[in-house]
């Protein structure tokens, strides 16, 4: 598949030192000296704006749009579920309708407007935001319809880019939310009023809501008023990376594009990126397997109630130039002879090419991400005991100079990092405490009969942050130990980055096998403080992976059983001290690498009513030896003698 | 794809799945006509089997009353007696009750030529067959007269072997693959009512003949509101289609005669033409892309363009290919909302002059109603003695309307002739144009005739076919034939061809003979005449009648071409008309033809055996 590079352009426009941080400005410093309430009452008319009348047009115009009359027809003559009469599909669609659209109004954007400015002025230091792409942003879109895909690490995502856009003039973002908000009593009201739709999480097999869901979305892009925003991801990433992205919206919204429509659509991503998340504590349970709880309107409000007064540090927002999809994808040529265009369907090129851009779109946002000091400053505490102040600002400077060319740097200056180091450990007090007079630690001495979860449920917070630093910089972490394990000749190191990048692609979107001129500029960047960072920081994964790839070939292969067995394996490794990495009780990976090994055609998934499993297609214990290569010896010991004693309890059964 | 949400999507267009052409997979609407036609259709003659021409005796045998009837209860005629009909049909062409023919039962089938190989892959295959011998023979024939007359009196020396009903585009490229395969050969067949012999077999075809019947392709696979088009499987029956059409508030405007038999894949391999082109246009007017399969893999229309000019319209390759170069499987064709009005009006000219007058006026206007006929006065007194019974105050109008035509008008009875119209469109339209052609009307001498004559004669469309069956059960041979000519030979080549039969029935003594024209279409540059003609052939046998038949038949075209028209207005060539392309067509046009068929079909796979070939 040809990648679709959407840095090329970019690169060559814009200067190098874009993220410097004169081009960032704090909108919400903008409104500490001004009341609430002159915020929420500003003048506000960007163009092009929401109709307000808007939801009525909607209804009607996609009732009375082609490919809905045509799915209705099709509909009533399957005859489908009770399906008797046009009126009564009508009906439907307009239950539909009115569960999932906006109700899109000013007074309501302007109420929260004014509870927002006062939430992020009491929880945030400030909401850095690069002025010059929002302009482009703006610009773009007078010109025709725009896509706001933000990264989702936090339920704030959605209600920052709407109260930017609201500070900023720009017309307020409809945005694609997930079902599960629906369970809000009140706040799922003020959500739709603020622009918000809802859609199921799978509706593959019904005809009639894939048909009104794709209207809808189309009528927004066609009818271009507002932006429309939906998470890439699908999901909040609960880890700090960035998850692979979900292909079903993009194709919807690109699909007017495609049929000719539209003359193009821009796409603009938005990293946003946290010092303090407001999850942290409860992706860390997540991960372990503790459910998400149920979205709940005295839920939320607890949770509000619990994060006030507390300091959660600066917001980065680092909105992308806008993407033209029609300097990425060209519209075919070919006539579409004997389908009318109410039917029109992406095909097989244009549905590859949607899914590599999805992909360079996530890649962008990861790479865009600015790096939250919180990040660099718990990673080497990670590795180190204890540091002091000096010691961490040497960090952050080393980082930063490899950041500037894999991913996105550190928001700080000369003159500002160490007032940043101390904001950040201040908002983190919880979790980086001083160990001594000049001396601050993330590592707890662990007293006997400790909880190991709530051990590991700490290190997984680390973990988030660690992560973001990792996630950028995986191609020289990966680089890192393939060098200092294994390999000196470059043609060996290309190789083994090569299994690296096809069996971690789902865990670290930037992940690449390299070539020639990577090995250079990877030689040059590296440096032994940093590989030793990146190194722990990695080693992990490669732990997981192993245990998840063990489990696969002692014959576990629904996702239930491997999780299962998964947690009581790491429960034992733990304990016994075959490892020494409490993130690895985790089991959120367990998912993405089995999907991974289907891609990449180890595992086939045969569905059998609503259980899916995954058979083996091939062997794979060659995976298993080359990934041990890079293991601790005491891992691969419990492993090997795991697998035997299982073996002999089975002969013995 | 790498993730949940590729699966996902792959599940969505797995359920969407709509095959390459865009097609929904669903339950399939079925055809008003079943796959075993004999079941419903009469297979020895026209239309319903319920429905036709009844002769009764309503008297005593020493004083006997015959009243005809026509049986069922689908058409208008059926609904009283016909209580004129008999003394016309006893003093015209002779119907003589004593003398009645009855048909021979169901016949015997030659066997069938079995290609082992072939009959084997298609077992294998999804596509349903039959052996049958009533199967076979239903679709061995069209509704020439020669048809007929070997259906009640006669042997098929060749028929099908076999009839396959494939359900959609890629059943038939699958059929065709394996006909190139085993060297079968393939004669298509929709409605099966074209009049020129186009499905009969050829008696030479040494190999297994396979009828493919395409009417279980026959869903309108989707409509566009919008371009107002519907993209059509091309088996589709004339009335399914209209039905359904009609019933999402459309209507495709093209009705021949035999719609409700006929098929839109029929239409358009023999250039169909409707009563109603006018408003509508004909079968080349209304497709704006077609899809058709050939023994060389797939032929179809670059897009759903209104127009293009990429060189010459390779649409025209098959439309009017008459099955010889593939299959038509798909056909997009213009739809129309259906008109808020409909009226009917009527003519009365003096004489047939005065009408063909009128309609050339109609056509230098361009004011062209829906439908515009002008019967003869042959027709007309035809159409008179088909008028139900009506009460004693009916007889009294129709004596006053007599009077007023004959006595004050100073019309001759036997001399005048009608024209009847359909006009169709909005309110204000229809009164617009109704204006006009009285206007032009009453120019040529024409007095309007009011809607009751003119909706009859529609109404009597489709119960006329039926007319046939009854001559042939009282020895009476008939046949219609139609050609177009230049405005300026329409009178001519009506005169001439009517002098020239009733001369040749004179010279062979016929006791009765009819003949009748009409012409049934308007174009800029000239019209369509229809002959109808019958005799009587009192003591002979009917194949032999029918031998004579086609002698005075080729004398007629022979007669019409040298008077000024053509070999066919829509009817087609067939096998019937084959004799004279040679003659009309220059030498490159014929090479043209053999080119196309050596590139599409060099096996000779669609071996119809129409126009050029063999």
């Amino acid at each position: 598949m040809e990648s679709i590079d959407i840095e090329k352009k970019d690169m060559a426009t814009t200067d190098p030192s874009r993220f410097t941080v004169k081009d960032y400005v704090d909108i919400v410093e903008k409104q500490k000296y001004q009341f609430d309430a002159f915020f929420c009452l500003k003048f506000w008319r960007p163009k092009p704006n929401l109709h307000p009348e808007a939801t009525k047009f909607i209804a009607d115009s996609i009732l009375e749009s082609p490919r809905m009359k045509d799915v209705i027809h099709q509909l009533l003559l399957e005859g489908h579920n009770g399906v008797n009469s046009y009126e009564n599909i009508v009906v439907q669609i307009k239950t539909i309708l009115e569960e999932m659209g906006h109700t899109y109004s000013l007074g309501t954007i302007r109420v929260i407007g004014f509870f927002l400015a006062k939430l992020l002025r009491n929880l945030y230091q400030g909401v850095a935001i690069n002025n010059s792409a929002v302009l482009k942003l703006s610009k773009a879109m007078s010109e025709g319809p725009v896509l706001i895909l933000p990264t989702h690490r936090s339920y704030a995502d959605f209600l920052l880019i709407s109260y930017l856009c609201y500070t900023m003039d720009i017309p307020l973002p409809v945005i694609a939310a997930g079902m599960d908000f629906k369970g809000m009593k009140f706040v799922n009201r003020v959500l739709q009023n603020a622009g918000a739709f809802y859609i199921r999480r799978s509706f593959g097999h019904d005809q009639l809501y894939w048909a009104v869901v794709s209207q809808y979305i189309q009528y927004h892009i066609k009818n271009f008023q507002a932006p429309i925003e939906f998470f890439l991801e699908g999901t909040r990433s609960r880890n700090g990376k960035s998850l692979p992205p979900k292909i079903g919206l993009l194709s919807m919204a690109l699909e007017p594009y495609f049929r000719g429509d539209v003359p193009d659509i821009k796409i603009c991503t938005v990293s946003i990126t946290y010092e303090r998340t407001l999850e942290e504590n409860l992706y860390a349970w997540e991960a372990l397997g503790v459910p998400k709880p149920r979205e709940s309107t005295s839920g939320f409000l607890s949770a509000v109630g619990k994060i006030r007064g507390q300091n959660y540090g600066q917001i980065y927002v680092n909105v992308s130039d806008p993407i033209s999809v029609r300097d990425h994808i060209s519209k075919r040529t070919e006539p579409n002879w004997n389908t009318p265009s109410f039917r029109f369907t992406l095909n097989e090129y244009e549905k590859s090419r949607i899914h590599s851009l999805a992909w360079n779109l996530v890649s962008k946002q990861q790479k865009d991400a600015i790096t939250p000091v919180s990040a660099v400053l718990m990673s080497a505490l990670s590795v180190n005991k204890q540091l002091n102040i000096d010691q961490l600002v040497e960090y952050v400077v080393l980082f930063n100079s490899v950041l500037k060319k894999y991913g996105t740097p550190c928001l700080v200056q000369d003159d500002t990092v160490v007032q940043a180091i101390k904001d950040c450990l201040d908002a983190h007090k919880l979790i980086i405490f001083r160990a001594s007079n000049e001396f601050f630690s993330c590592q707890p001495a662990i007293s006997e009969g400790a909880d190991i979860q709530i051990l590991a449920a700490d290190r997984l917070v680390l973990q988030q942050y660690t992560n973001q630093l990792l996630g950028p910089l995986i191609n020289v972490a990966v680089f890192g130990i393939i060098e200092a394990k294994c390999a000196r000749e470059s043609s060996d190191i290309i190789n083994e980055s090569m299994f690296f990048a096809k069996y971690f692609k789902d865990e670290f979107i930037l992940i690449t096998s390299y070539t020639q001129n990577d090995i250079a500029s990877l030689n040059d960047a590296s440096n032994p403080m940093l590989k030793n960072v990146l190194g722990v920081l990695l080693q992990p994964f490669l732990e997981s992976f192993y245990i998840i790839l063990h489990l696969i070939a002692m014959g576990f292969s629904t996702i239930k059983e491997i999780q299962l067995q998964y947690r009581n394996v790491v429960s034992t490794i733990l304990a016994e001290g075959a490892s020494s990495f409490l993130e690895i009780l985790a089991i959120d990976k367990i998912s993405r690498h089995v999907l991974n090994l289907v891609t990449n055609g180890h595992l086939c998934a045969v569905k059998t009513g609503n259980n899916t499993s995954y058979q083996q297609m091939d062997d794979i214990s060659p995976i298993i030896v080359k990934i041990e290569t890079y293991l601790d010896e005491r891992l691969k010991r419990f492993m090997v003698s795991h697998r035997q004693k299982t073996v002999l309890i089975q002969s013995h059964l | 794809m790498a993730d949940s949400s590729a699966d996902r999507l792959a599940v969505i267009h797995r359920h969407l799945s709509r095959d390459s052409d865009g097609k929904a997979a669903g339950p399939k609407v079925p055809s008003s006509i079943p796959k075993k036609r004999q079941e419903l259709l009469r297979w020895n003659g026209w239309g319903y089997e319920d429905s036709g021409f009844v002769l009764s005796n309503l008297g005593t045998e020493q004083n006997p009353k015959y009243v005809f009837t026509f049986s069922g209860s689908r058409y208008e005629i059926a609904s009283a007696d016909l209580p004129h009909f008999f003394d016309w049909a006893y003093a015209t062409i002779g119907v003589d009750p004593a003398k009645k023919k009855d048909p021979q039962g169901e016949p015997s089938y030659p066997p069938p030529i079995v290609n082992e190989g072939f009959v084997s892959d298609l077992k294998n295959t999804k596509i349903t067959f039959s052996f049958e011998g009533m199967d076979r023979l239903f679709r061995a024939h069209g509704h020439t007269l020669h048809d007929i007359a070997l259906l009640r009196g006669g042997q098929f020396l060749r028929i099908p072997d076999v009839v396959v009903w494939p359900e959609c585009h890629s059943h038939v490229e699958e059929l065709i693959t394996l006909a190139s395969k085993h060297n079968v050969a393939i004669v298509p067949i929709g409605g099966g009512t074209n009049v020129t012999g186009a499905v009969d077999c050829k008696h030479g075809e040494k190999r297994m003949i396979v009828s493919l019947d395409t009417s279980q392709m026959n869903q309108i696979l989707w409509i566009d509101d919008g371009n107002l088009v519907a993209h059509v499987e091309s088996g589709i029956i004339g009335k399914d289609l209209e039905d359904r059409l009609q019933a999402r508030g459309y209507t495709t405007g093209h009705e021949p005669d035999s719609y409700e038999f006929s098929s839109l894949g029929g239409w358009v391999a023999t250039r169909a033409s409707g009563m109603k082109k006018n408003r509508y246009g004909n079968i080349e007017d209304l497709v704006v892309a077609l899809r058709a399969v050939t023994p060389n893999g797939e032929w179809r229309s670059s897009g759903t363009y209104p127009r293009v000019s990429t060189g010459p319209d390779m649409n025209h390759v098959m439309i009017g290919s008459e099955g010889t170069l593939g299959v038509v499987t798909e056909v997009t064709i213009k739809i129309r909302p259906v008109p808020p009005v409909r009226k009917y009006a009527s003519f009365v000219f003096p004489d047939f002059d005065c009408g063909v007058k009128f309609m050339r006026q109609v056509a230098r206007d361009r004011c062209q109603p829906a439908s515009l006929r002008l019967m003869d006065n042959q027709q007309f007194q035809f159409g008179q003695a088909l008028r139900p019974s009506k009460g004693p105050f009916g007889l009294m109008v129709d004596g006053l309307k007599n009077f007023y035509l004959t006595r004050l008008k100073g019309l001759d009875i036997e001399k005048i002739c009608v024209a009847t119209i359909v006009m169709e469109g909005t309110v204000k339209e229809v009164a617009i144009q109704e204006e006009k052609l009285t206007g032009i009307g009453i120019e040529f001498q024409g007095i309007p005739a009011g809607e009751h004559n003119g909706k009859r004669g529609y109404q009597l469309t489709f119960a006329i076919a039926y007319i046939r069956d009854i001559g042939l059960d009282y020895g009476v041979v008939a046949e219609s034939f139609e050609t177009s000519v230049p405005w300026d030979r329409v009178v001519n080549v009506v005169n001439n061809t009517k002098s020239r039969l009733e001369k040749e029935c004179a010279d062979r003594k016929f006791s009765h003979s009819f003949i009748s024209a009409r012409v049934t279409q308007v174009y800029d540059a000239g019209a369509c005449i229809y002959f109808y003609f019958g005799f009587n052939y009192g003591n002979m046998s009917m194949l032999q009648a029918v031998e004579v038949y086609e002698e005075l038949e080729i004398i007629a075209r022979d007669e019409i071409m040298a008077s000024g028209g053509s070999l066919s207005h829509h009817h087609g060539v067939g096998k019937i008309r084959k004799k004279w392309l040679p003659s009309i067509l220059t030498s490159n046009a014929i090479n043209v033809l053999h080119s196309i068929k050596s590139t599409v079909d060099p096996q000779n796979i669609m071996a119809a055996g129409n126009l050029v070939f063999d």
